[in-house]
């Protein structure tokens, strides 16, 4: 067992291949051995790891992929599991902290999942409908505007 | 107060959302006019090589932009201006979504709407319509035996020299010209008796080179060089110009040839494969293929990779590969189904059959159930021999011009089988095309190296052209010696088919068999072709109105098409129509580009072109387009009689070839 303290100080106790999902825990573990210590993720808050941790769980037997075999399925343009759909329908400021968390953890499936979740809410949106599904400030002038609007005509006519 | 969670991402993670590969071009595009820092990470271009790798577009993040572009078959250089990944990929996927490729594929849509409603079609798509089309240089009028030299009387072959920006083309009355891609300008040329009539020809940017009768009755090489290939070159060396560099003479008669820098490969009569090394004139290997059974009756095509040659025959099971280093008889489709090889995969096509017709589909379950063996074998089985006798020799009256024959479409007039074979390198999958069917075998590597597998092979089945054309009307045209010319061109991942008509086969990004698609290349309307015809013709080909042409039939005639290329960003298709009082104007009429037509029959060669690179660039860089526009409606430069002067003449042409 393994145990993880967040950043707002709530402990986690794991089982040690649902840790090892993360590579950055799996490093640490070899590095110190098992201890009685806890681990600490200054950058998670709880809430994120309870989520992290359920997506680990889930994941604990998947294999292990080498690093070519990672490099090819980024290649390769797949969809989004159905487990990891439902996983990862969050609110978007939930979703971002799995992804920084998965980041900074080096959680590569699961960054992997999060990246893909937010491309394909940006996919096939005009820019307008994009600044208010991210609540963006547009900071351009309208003359930029008119630029860019001129620009990528042909990229809105589908 | 709004928080963009996005641009707060480490800048890694936020260009992989961008480059996962799930957003297109468009996509990026888009968003990079959503805020400044948005704008910042959409315009790294770093972050499109990363997505031009996940969109498969590169190999690996090592290929630098100049060699993805000096990859692409890209004779007009729409992709020259791209300076950086951003602006290639969105040249890239304009192209891609003018071919039609993008996520919405359209289905099939049967050639002919009233044999689909005999056949019971179903459904049916939108036919692919690139929106620009333009053609080119014809013929002008009767075919001209023994025409003037240089002159634009007809066409044959053609070859796009990418490098030159130049088109290399022979007429069936013999002749060989280089003319610019663009203005059609001559820029050199070799006389007609310097070739055989209706004239194969291979070229590439160093050699061009063609057969030709020797003196003995056997046949040689000639071999031009470029001015600009030469080490120690002429005096300014000009593009588009050639100079002798060899004759290749073989003690026998050659059929099929193909060339591929430096080597070029023949077929000669006693079953044998022929290498030469241009560079070095001479000659490297010769492979014995007897074991096909081959002769030069029945072999019809050949092409080779790196590792084999793959040789077609006239027999429906005449596919044999070999290895070009080890010669070994590697695989045959022959020897597949003597291994109880599975039958190929259906047919993508899906239409119902009148109850008690004969199917194609027969022909490969007859195929299956046929012991296999014995010399009867290539006699008795036939790609579109549904209702017909074949042969496997050419009538007596034939026999003496079948070596003509041959010249003129690597084939036999008179016996139907595979036309051509060619492999794509980069998917890794073979096609091999007859009159109506295309076979596709994938991973054809595997299947040469290990003897058990089982490739995947599908065949498309157009329709049973006998049972047709077989109606009390048109029968009296075509008899068994008729045959339907088909061509077919192989550019990455895709392949530019005719057969009557042209189609596009998509397998670029087929993961399985069920996702290779065909798509009908549509013949223009009267309107459509009016309002795209953007270059002013010249000559009487491009006067015509279809409103002036002898009515139905003329829509419903069988085009001939004597050659076809295919590149990364157009299609190239020569194209011969025949304009009778009627279509019945006697059977020469439909024979095609097989010979001299009857009186009162005109024929008209053009080239057709679909040029989706132009179409796309409309798109994505409208002022750029309007400048080439401009370009190709600059007339053509010759004026008056035709600049031989820097043309050899035949006599010191002949000479050359004594001294030789």
């Amino acid at each position: 067992m393994v145990k993880l303290s967040t950043s707002d100080g709530e402990e986690f106790t794991v089982e040690r291949d649902v840790a090892e999902r993360s590579v950055l825990i799996k490093q640490m573990l070899e590095d110190i051995g098992e201890s009685d210590q806890a681990i600490p993720l200054p950058n998670v808050s709880s809430q994120v790891l309870k989520k992290v941790l359920e997506y680990c769980e889930h994941h604990r037997a998947d294999p292990t992929p080498t690093v070519e075999e990672a490099e090819e399925s980024r290649k390769r343009v797949t969809d989004i599991g159905e487990w990891d759909q439902k996983f990862i329908n969050v609110d978007q400021e939930m979703l971002f902290e799995i992804i920084l968390a998965a980041n900074y953890l080096d959680i590569k499936p699961l960054l992997d999942v999060g990246c893909k979740t937010v491309a394909l809410m940006i996919k096939g949106k005009t820019p307008d409908e994009i600044r208010k599904l991210f609540n963006i400030q547009n900071d351009f002038t309208p003359e930029e505007e008119e630029q860019i609007k001129k620009e990528n005509e042909w990229a809105e006519d589908r | 107060m709004s928080v963009d969670s996005l641009a707060q991402l480490p800048y890694e993670i936020a260009t992989g959302i961008f480059s996962c590969g799930l957003l297109n071009a468009a996509d990026l595009e888009l968003a990079s006019g959503v805020s400044r820092a948005w704008r910042q990470i959409c315009h790294d271009d770093s972050m499109w090589h990363k997505a031009a790798w996940t969109w498969k577009l590169v190999k690996d993040l090592d290929t630098t932009l100049e060699a993805v572009k000096a990859s692409f078959i890209d004779e007009n250089r729409y992709f020259a201006p791209a300076r950086t990944w951003r602006e290639f990929c969105i040249a890239y996927e304009a192209l891609e979504k003018q071919l039609g490729w993008d996520a919405a594929a359209q289905p099939f849509r049967y050639p002919d709407d009233s044999l689909a409603a005999n056949h019971g079609v179903e459904g049916g798509g939108k036919a692919l319509f690139p929106s620009i089309c333009r053609r080119f240089h014809a013929a002008n009028g009767e075919i001209g035996w023994g025409s003037t030299h240089g002159v634009f009387q007809d066409l044959w072959r053609m070859k796009i020299i990418q490098e030159d920006q130049t088109i290399v083309s022979t007429g069936k009355g013999g002749g060989i010209r280089v003319t610019d891609l663009r203005t059609h300008e001559l820029l050199w040329s070799i006389p007609p008796e310097m070739t055989k009539r209706f004239p194969h020809l291979e070229a590439d940017n160093t050699f061009i080179v063609w057969d030709m009768w020797a003196q003995n009755s056997n046949d040689q090489f000639y071999v031009y060089k470029a001015e600009t290939k030469y080490d120690d070159p002429p005096v300014s060396p000009r593009r588009g110009h050639y100079r002798p560099y060899a004759v290749l003479a073989h003690e026998q008669g050659i059929h099929a040839y193909r060339f591929k820098y430096p080597y070029l490969a023949a077929a000669t009569a006693n079953q044998k494969i022929v290498f030469w090394d241009l560079e070095a004139k001479q000659k490297v290997k010769i492979l014995d293929i007897s074991p096909t059974r081959l002769t030069p009756f029945s072999l019809t095509y050949i092409d080779f990779d790196d590792q084999y040659l793959f040789v077609t025959g006239t027999g429906q099971l005449d596919i044999h590969i070999f290895n070009r280093t080890s010669e070994a008889y590697l695989w045959s489709m022959l020897k597949y189904f003597e291994k109880g090889g599975k039958i190929p995969s259906g047919f993508q096509m899906e239409f119902k059959v009148p109850p008690g017709a004969s199917t194609p589909g027969r022909w490969f379950e007859r195929l299956a159930k046929t012991s296999i063996g014995g010399d009867a074998l290539g006699a008795s089985l036939r790609p579109s021999g549904v209702n017909v006798r074949t042969r496997d020799t050419p009538p007596e009256r034939l026999r003496h011009r079948w070596l003509e024959f041959f010249n003129m479409g690597q084939r036999l007039h008179d016996i139907r089988g595979w036309e051509a074979i060619h492999m794509c390198e980069e998917t890794n999958t073979l096609l091999i095309v007859s009159e109506m069917v295309l076979f596709v075998l994938r991973d054809y590597k595997k299947t040469c190296i290990d003897p058990n597998y089982k490739p995947e092979m599908l065949v498309f089945f157009l329709r049973d052209p006998w049972r047709s054309l077989h109606t009390p009307r048109i029968q009296r045209q075509f008899q068994e010696d008729d045959f339907l010319p088909t061509a077919l061109s192989v550019c990455s991942g895709r392949a530019l088919w005719y057969s009557q008509k042209p189609y596009l086969v998509d397998f670029k990004h087929a993961r399985e068999l069920k996702d290779i698609k065909v798509y009908l290349l549509d013949q223009l309307t009267q309107e459509e072709q009016l309002g795209h015809l953007d270059m002013q013709p010249r000559d009487a080909i491009c006067d015509y109105k279809l409103s002036q042409l002898p009515g139905p039939h003329y829509r419903t005639g069988p085009h001939q098409c004597s050659c076809v290329v295919l590149t990364n960003t157009a299609a190239y298709m020569v194209e011969e129509q025949y304009i009778a009082p009627t279509f019945h104007g006697g059977r020469d009429s439909i024979r095609g580009c097989s010979g001299p037509v009857a009186d009162g029959v005109w024929s008209y060669t053009h080239v057709r072109c679909y040029d989706w690179g132009r179409s796309a660039l409309e798109r994505v860089d409208p002022a750029r387009c309007m400048e080439e526009l401009a370009r190709f409606k600059q007339p053509p430069k010759y004026e008056g009689p035709m600049p031989f002067e820097d043309t050899p003449s035949s006599a010191q042409i002949q000479a050359f070839y004594r001294q030789t």
